[in-house]
């Protein structure tokens, strides 16, 4: 049996989803296909989600229709060691600024509310419907193979299958991915009264506050760690490369577990009540390892083309997956008006280009060697920092230390070379654009 | 909390059969089973003679075994089987 569609669309997450309600939207009939019970099943992020303006574009009214759990005022970045956390804290009370300036969401909720978008814009969509490969004639994909043998056809196909891909993967236009630029992410989304969670965190009404760590969450691992307050919960997680992983044979629970129970941390958990784990990689090889982003009668978005951004402070997918699933949409839009399928996909780059987003992944494309792949910066910087801290508030030391000799003194007793120390301050300020 | 408290939180539909496959003869070779530590529900474990045992039914399908093992054949369980993240 096969059907024909303008366009089909593999994946229903915020990738698929945004791509199937511009090709609905503009009066094409597409498909959008997920192997998931319901869209969002198979997906787990932080998550904080950001770039409003662009939300506001794709779903206008999202600030007050989307279901978000809170929208974040309080921004922590920690840096961590076994018994320490220096932390800073950004207040930012945007309410009167609408819309807000990023939220903390669940998957769950997201997904399907994403893909119902899609719908209500005419796009049909299949769940439980996994896809198997795709159809190739004379150098051009004209469709997709599902599990049971059907064949569905259309002129354009958009992989936006998340980090494993194994749709661009069996078009070519992706390898398959390294241990060393992939990470591995598990979380808890822990249940807590709302009453408790706001009091502790000090939120009223619906704010929100979002934590990063750097440092020893992932133990020997290369990563680190993120906590996010919903509306009755807590999502906290870490998120460690797969070759440090594997390198010191370390299991990600473990790393949870002592991560949940780091004495700054535990508190913050108290009473609370696991409802659901997690875990799912993410592709953090940045500019170097993006996938091919066309091909005749195909384009890739999202994590399957490998638009994620981790810098210490930010995890960034959600957001370029429905930047770039919404021009992976509008590209298939002018493809299907001229019907012509090759050339005009380079569109989809041009779009790239001009909205940014591949200027950001090239301009750090230093990130994944000199941020994620320093040993110094997860683990020796975070204890340095927390050390001087120490050193700090000792006030038994007299005359009361200074900071200048403290700090010079700190660096000496730590196995950091100053050389070295300037060297990474300039090659993670240089691909973190300072 | 151990991990099977922590996937004993999540829905699974179990499929009859599979979507991992393991290649056994290579699993007696490999000095190594980095499998046993990077899953993150723990679904490689040794049996007491030291042979790889492997379970399928609660994968998270998160795929971190297929890339640090090359000798795996791994896929997705079908469509609406496996794992289910509610997230909400
Ligand atoms: C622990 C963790 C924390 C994160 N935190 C954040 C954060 O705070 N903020 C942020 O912006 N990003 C975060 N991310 C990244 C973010 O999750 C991803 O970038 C984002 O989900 C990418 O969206 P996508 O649509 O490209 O892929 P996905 O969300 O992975 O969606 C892919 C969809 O395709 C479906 N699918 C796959 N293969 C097939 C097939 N063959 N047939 C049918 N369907 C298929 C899947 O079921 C899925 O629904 C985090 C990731 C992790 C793992
Ligand atoms: S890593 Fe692969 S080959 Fe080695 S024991 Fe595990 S499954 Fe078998
Ligand atoms: S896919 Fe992930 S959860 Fe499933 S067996 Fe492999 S490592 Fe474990």
């Amino acid at each position: 049996m096969s059907r024909s569609f303008d366009a089909i669309v593999v994946g229903a997450g915020p990738a698929g989803s945004a791509a199937a309600k511009i090709i609905a939207r503009g009066g094409a009939e597409v498909a959008l296909l997920e192997r998931g019970l319901f869209p969002g099943a198979k997906n787990v992020s932080g998550a904080a989600l950001y770039d409003t303006a662009l939300l506001e574009k794709l779903y206008p009214g999202f600030y007050r229709e989307a279901p978000v759990e809170r929208y974040l005022t309080r921004k922590n970045l920690g840096f961590i060691t076994e018994q320490q956390l220096l932390s800073i804290a950004y207040h930012d009370d945007n309410k009167s600024n609408l819309p807000y300036k990023g939220y903390s969401i669940q998957r769950g909720r997201l997904d399907r509310w994403l893909a119902q978008q899609a719908v209500n814009a005419g796009a049909h969509l299949f769940t439980q419907t996994l896809a198997t490969e795709v159809i190739k004639q004379n150098n051009q994909i004209t469709g997709i193979v599902l599990e049971n043998g059907e064949r569905l056809n259309a002129p354009l196909v958009i992989a936006a299958d998340g980090a494993n891909s194994l749709l661009a993967r069996s078009a070519g236009l992706k390898k398959a991915p390294h241990a060393e630029t992939t990470s591995l992410g598990v979380k808890e989304i822990i249940a807590l009264p709302q009453k408790i969670l706001e009091e502790r965190f000090q939120l009223k009404g619906n704010e929100g506050a979002s934590y990063e760590f750097v440092g020893m969450v992932s133990g020997l691992a290369n990563g680190g760690g993120f906590l996010y307050t919903n509306r009755d919960s807590i999502s906290i997680g870490i998120v460690a490369q797969l070759s440090t992983l594997q390198q010191h044979g370390l299991r990600p629970y473990d790393l949870l577990e002592s991560f949940k129970e780091h004495p700054a941390i535990a508190p913050l958990l108290r009473e609370g009540k696991t409802r659901e784990y997690g875990a799912h990689l993410i592709p953090e090889g940045g500019f170097k390892e993006l996938s091919r982003l066309t091909a005749p009668g195909i384009m890739v978005a999202g994590d399957a083309a490998g638009f994620v951004m981790v810098t210490g402070y930010l995890l960034l997918g959600i957001n370029y997956a429905l930047e770039s699933g919404m021009l992976a949409g509008e590209t298939a839009l002018e493809a299907l008006q001229n019907r012509e399928y090759s050339h005009s996909l380079q569109n989809y780059k041009n779009k790239l280009t001009q909205c940014g987003l591949l200027k950001t992944f090239s301009s750090m494309r230093g990130l994944p060697k000199n941020l994620v792949n320093n040993v110094n910066l997860q683990n020796r910087y975070p204890q340095l920092i927390c050390d001087i801290m120490h050193n700090l508030y000792n006030v038994e030391t007299k005359p009361l230390p200074k900071m200048l000799p403290l700090l010079w003194r700190s660096l000496q007793h730590s196995d950091i070379k100053l050389g070295s120390l300037l060297l990474d301050l300039i090659k993670i300020g240089g691909s973190l654009g300072i | 909390m151990n991990v099977q408290i922590k996937t004993a939180t999540l829905l699974f539909r179990e499929d009859q059969n599979s979507h991992i496959k393991l290649d056994y003869a290579a699993c007696e070779a490999c000095q190594t089973k980095p499998c046993l530590n990077i899953c993150p529900a723990q679904m490689f474990s040794l049996t007491a003679q030291g042979d790889i045992l492997f379970s399928y039914e609660g994968c998270l399908e998160c795929g971190a075994c297929s890339i640090i093992c090359s000798y795996l054949t791994w896929y997705y369980p079908r469509g609406g089987y496996g794992v289910v993240f509610r997230e909400v």
